[in-house]
């Protein structure tokens, strides 16, 4: 299953503007009822069209498509009139409430099972290579931001494991001056695991991965070139996340074009700058190819949010 | 739709698992019913009924789809344009207007509506009530955005469905209040 940016809101925004052609509506159609991101993205960028058309927005004839799509039932009718609401009450509202950028407290480490990211088996065009949750962002950066990160890995049923770390030889690229030797966490969540015992750690090729925030329109997406030394053992994929508040995140990696080639067992760890994850596959098991990444974050209430995308080339 | 054709639709959705099988039935239903509505269909369950229910007989007949979802989008954009042409021939005799009927209703949001809009607010965190109000605050929706999710940090599409989550919890405590 392919994750909706951008360029998709402007497909959705014109299918609701009655601007797409039978041909293009007989395409999306049918992924609107097997994608229910893509369902949920369309329902949102309907909001957007039902509040700019109560505010006199739109042009003519789209106010004529919203008005006589998106308002035809007592359900559209009912969204409209919310709009309108939101409008009359927001410019009510204070100028100075504004939303803060995200500032998020300190939350315990929870070991809850994740809200696992499942597809639907007949849209799974894609390698699904690794879901895998990874606890909450602002315990790597407070707890382990100036230590060598807790392992939060996946133990293949959906499950976060916090284990205490080995002495971590972190490689060049995440090493900062100054980085103090492990201790154990101050803090040790109720019903998690805590393995002690160092694990041997393969020296990793290095590959960063800084995605795309998703704010583009359509146009074509710059694909990252990566070499891979043929004598890789292993390839370790960084990449770089933002703190916007989130509980848990996800990674979903679709690979080339081979859909049976799965990576069981794949686990994130949190870089040691805190700022985001990392995670280690086979080198032997990562063909040429083009390859997308895909980060999500969960939300308290359990939904997914896609933080970003990168579409990758691997060459060895 | 005949008892035989729902099995046969249910035994499609999941063949082992009846529960939840309908459970994708209502999910299904549900899907075909926004696709409808936003094809401008002022009666998009009855058109959903009928799709279900053709969907339902076929497999009853032992037709197999690669894809339920897709084969019953299919019969649904048959549908649709059947009732198109339907209401086409009706119009015409009638002489009158487009298709749909445009409804003459333009939905001012009534006092019990806003009153129950803004306790329903107040239930919200106050950076979630802060986003909402703050993203439908501008005359000028579009460039808001924008620099609304660039404030944030956040992509614009992540800010949408925030926002939409939010405008959802929203419109089902109204209707929670409001007793429908």
């Amino acid at each position: 299953m392919r994750h909706t940016f951008e360029g998709d809101d402007d497909l959705l925004r014109r299918y609701l503007l009655g601007e797409l052609s039978e041909e293009e509506t007989a395409r999306l159609e049918p992924r609107l009822l097997e994608d229910d991101r893509l369902l949920e993205q369309m329902e949102a960028v309907e909001g957007d069209l039902l509040a700019e058309y109560a505010q006199g927005e739109l042009t003519e004839e789209q106010e004529r498509e919203v008005g006589r799509r998106l308002t035809a039932t007592e359900e559209g009718r009912a969204r409209l009139a919310l709009a309108r609401s939101l409008h009359r009450i927001a410019n009510e509202t204070p100028a100075e409430q504004k939303p803060r950028a995200t500032v998020v407290p300190m939350p315990r480490v929870s070991s809850r099972r994740p809200s696992w990211y499942a597809p639907m088996a007949a849209m799974a065009a894609a390698l699904l290579l690794g879901v895998v949750g990874l606890s909450v962002w602002p315990q790597l950066q407070g707890r382990f931001g100036e230590h060598p990160p807790a392992e939060v890995s996946n133990n293949n049923i959906g499950e976060a494991i916090i284990r205490t770390p080995a002495p971590d030889p972190v490689s060049p690229v995440e090493a900062t001056p100054g980085e103090q030797p492990a201790e154990p966490a101050a803090e040790t969540p109720v019903s998690t695991e805590i393995v002690t015992a160092p694990e041997p750690k393969p020296e990793p090729v290095g590959v960063e991965l800084p995605l795309r925030s998703g704010q583009r329109s359509g146009e074509a997406q710059d694909v990252l070139r990566r070499e891979v030394p043929g004598n890789a053992e292993k390839i370790e994929f960084r990449v770089p996340l933002r703190d916007e508040g989130f509980t848990s995140y996800k990674i979903v990696l679709y690979g080339p074009d081979r859909p049976e080639d799965v990576f069981p067992g794949l686990e994130l760890r949190p870089l040691a700058s805190g700022r985001g994850l990392r995670f280690q596959v086979p080198a032997a098991q990562v063909s040429d190819g083009l390859y997308r990444i895909e980060a999500f974050g969960v939300t308290a209430s359990g939904d997914d949010e896609l933080i970003g995308d990168q579409e990758f080339e691997i060459q060895r | 739709m005949s008892q035989e054709a729902f099995e046969a639709l249910l035994r499609e959705l999941d063949p082992d698992d009846r529960d939840r099988a309908a459970e994708l039935y209502l999910q299904l239903r549900r899907k075909l019913i926004r696709v409808f509505e936003w094809r401008g269909c002022s009666s998009p369950e009855e058109l959903v009924d009928e799709t279900l229910d053709r969907v339902g007989q076929r497999l009853a007949e032992d037709v197999k789809p690669n894809n339920p979802a897709s084969y019953a989008q299919g019969v649904a954009r048959h549908i649709y344009q059947e009732a198109v042409r339907r209401e086409a021939m009706e119009q015409k005799r009638l002489k009158s207007g487009d298709w749909p009927p445009h409804s003459p209703e333009d939905p001012e949001p009534d006092d019990r509506r806003l009153e129950a809009l803004r306790d329903c607010l107040e239930k919200l965190g106050q950076d979630q009530r802060r986003l909402v109000l703050v993203y439908h605050q501008s005359d000028s929706h579009i460039e808001h955005r924008k620099k609304l999710s660039n404030e944030l940090g956040i992509p614009i599409n992540a800010l949408r469905i925030r926002v939409h989550r939010l405008r959802r919890r929203l419109a089902e405590c109204i209707e929670a209040r409001l007793g429908n």
